[in-house]
């Protein structure tokens, strides 16, 4: 069997069967990234030395015929905003260009204590603000499927290792579909669990009320299986949930969907969804019916609301969690010795102050404006307009009562159906440059995730099919710690597209 | 609508300066985003609790004990990632002159 082919299941049992070893596993991913990642551009830094080294570790330890773990062996890539102790973590900004994390986020001492072995980090867009991985500080990613597409985002270069063929999996991050739009982009499974079940501890905070990360991977089970390893409260971050753990069960997998009842939302099925992926869903709704789901058409009356919503609460929470890159303690600071006094991006030059040293304002306002991007900026100011005076009732106080609505929206129809059936985007992948000269054209590809952020409750992207060759996902919702209902239904899902 | 002069004071306020293109330009986009959640104006809330927290966890307390409950990261790791430190701490520009 070829490593392509091979999910984590199959790989821990040839593992054990010593029929491949990891460190075959390891050098076989770090080939593919030397051949492709010059062109996609998946991966910001690759631990070459470490991962062979970890992979001889669990080699070893086959050998002697010890347990190595849930994930023992498995070849796994970080979204490069989460911290991997000792390595540059840049976020995709240049204001984080050389930042060395100085712990590992609570997520990967999980997969490392699981047997994973850490590839790399990969690509985003700054910070995790963007829809298509063009907005990093270090170029964009291609989409694998086809390079003259994006991969989507943030996490496109995690959803690009993974459809790629550069690791068997990967961890993303999903503030408003960042982890399941990536994923239907490249035609993989993303999973964005219920707020609270996986620790946050050691991802850097975006927009703290919708950050969470999750798996990206080949197909549910495997989802499924790294969600296992990294979820569960965490002292270190105290908005976990007490007993958030989630376990695996074959029940969940046994193929049965008889009598499971599926509502779909018919806001989001108007003006604004492409043909394409309007006529996949619709049969993917079908097929579903056929193997014994229950249809519901439902109304989630405030939806159409959930994009502007998104787009004042977002950038509040980014305005504030953003201060911290003041270039006083860490990151880019033009206060740096040997950093340039004058940027190349067009900022004049420091004031000369008396003393021909910059002030502390100099140092905060000039490192900041140097070291970020377009996209990051854009949001800040936004933010902090969304949250000043006169303008706070207006805009972010009236985005946390309708917040609340949409929220209720959710409580109310999981009375009713066990999983909501979306579409993951309205389209299918865009090309490379398209929406860059146009913000709210981007913001529009979230239309249909952002609402699980907002709301609380976990979702899954799984691919749903092609056209011309550029994958559609379709995406499932259910209720708060639901995550069984969601493996459960989209397990059955791709055994029918892919047979 | 969000004026030029407003996208200047905001800006100011998150201490981050525009160059004479980007002001137009981040006027034009912000204008066009605000346009766009303009549309919650219209969204009836009468009587509703804003959600500033989805699950609604409340309270979460470390446990009340004297060792640190907290992993606490290498303060010197920390502390080298800084512009200019002295005897373990940041040294920034004195600041009480400049106000």
């Amino acid at each position: 069997m070829e490593i392509s082919d091979m999910t984590i299941k199959k790989t821990r049992e040839l593992l054990g069967k010593k029929e491949v070893s990891a460190s075959e596993l390891v050098s076989y991913y770090i080939a593919n990234i030397e051949k492709e990642n010059k062109d996609l551009n998946a991966y910001l830094s690759v631990f070459n030395d470490d991962a062979l080294k970890q992979a001889k570790k669990i080699d070893e330890r086959i050998e002697q015929g010890e347990e190595i773990g849930l994930l023992g062996g498995i070849p796994v890539a970080i979204k490069d905003n989460i911290l991997v102790e000792g390595k540059i973590a840049t976020a995709g900004s240049k204001i984080l260009e050389n930042y060395i994390s100085a712990y590992d986020a609570t997520v990967v001492s999980r997969l490392e204590a699981a047997g994973a072995i850490i590839l790399g980090k990969t690509n985003l867009d700054e910070f995790a603000m963007g829809s298509s991985c063009e907005q990093s500080a270090f170029g964009p990613t291609k989409n694998p499927r086809d390079r003259t597409y994006v991969p989507g985002g943030s996490s496109g270069g995690s959803a690009c290792a993974v459809a790629g063929d550069m690791a068997m999996a990967a961890l993303g991050s999903d503030t408003g579909g960042s982890i399941r739009q990536p994923a239907s982009f490249c035609g993989i499974v993303g999973l964005k669990p219920t707020y609270g079940r996986v620790s946050r501890f050691g991802l850097m905070a975006m927009a703290s009320s919708l950050d969470q990360i999750g798996p990206m991977a080949k197909n549910v089970y495997d989802a499924a299986l790294i969600f296992s390893v990294i979820s569960g409260q965490d002292e270190n971050d105290a908005t976990t949930l007490p007993e958030g753990s989630f376990e695996m069960d074959d029940k969940i997998f046994s193929g049965d969907i008889n009598g499971l009842k599926i509502g779909l939302p018919k806001e989001y099925f108007i003006e604004g969804l492409d043909d394409n992926v309007r006529g996949i869903i619709e049969k993917s709704v079908k097929d579903l019916e056929a193997r014994g789901a229950v249809i519901k058409p439902v109304s989630l009356p405030h939806a159409a609301n959930g994009l502007a919503t998104y787009y004042l609460i977002m950038p509040a929470e980014v305005s504030a969690n953003l201060a911290r890159y003041d270039g006083i303690r860490y990151g880019y600071s033009v206060a740096r010795e040997n950093s340039p006094s004058q940027s190349s991006s067009g900022h004049s030059a420091l004031r000369a102050s008396d003393s021909m040293r910059p002030s502390v304002w100099d140092i905060f306002v000039e490192s900041r404006s140097q070291g970020f991007g377009d996209e990051v900026r854009r949001r800040i100011i936004l933010g902090t307009f969304a949250l000043s005076s006169g303008y706070y009732d207006a805009y972010y106080h009236k985005a946390q009562l309708v917040r609340a609505l949409i929220r209720q929206d959710f409580v109310d129809t999981f009375k009713n159906v066990d999983v909501l059936l979306t579409p993951t985007s309205p389209t299918l992948p865009f090309k490379l440059g398209d929406r860059m000269q146009d913000p709210l054209s981007m913001y529009l590809a979230d239309v249909y995730t952002v609402s699980a952020n907002l709301a609380g409750i976990p979702g899954i992207s799984v691919n749903a099919g092609n056209v011309n060759g550029l994958p559609v996902g379709c995406q499932f919702l259910a209720s708060f710690r639901r995550e069984d209902l969601l493996f459960r239904v989209a397990h059955v899902y791709e055994q029918i597209v892919n047979n | 609508m969000i004026s030029k002069e407003q996208v200047l004071k905001s800006a100011g306020l998150a201490k981050i300066k525009l160059t004479q293109a980007e002001e137009d330009k981040f006027s034009k986009e912000l204008s066009g985003i605000i346009a766009y959640v303009d549309e919650l104006k219209k969204v009836d809330t009468r009587g509703v609790e804003p959600v500033a927290h989805a699950i609604g966890l409340e309270d979460a307390f470390r446990k009340d004990s004297k060792e640190p409950n907290i992993h606490i990261p290498q303060g010197r790791e920390l502390l080298n990632q800084a512009p200019k430190t002295k005897d373990g701490y940041v040294v920034v520009p004195r600041i009480l002159a400049d106000l």
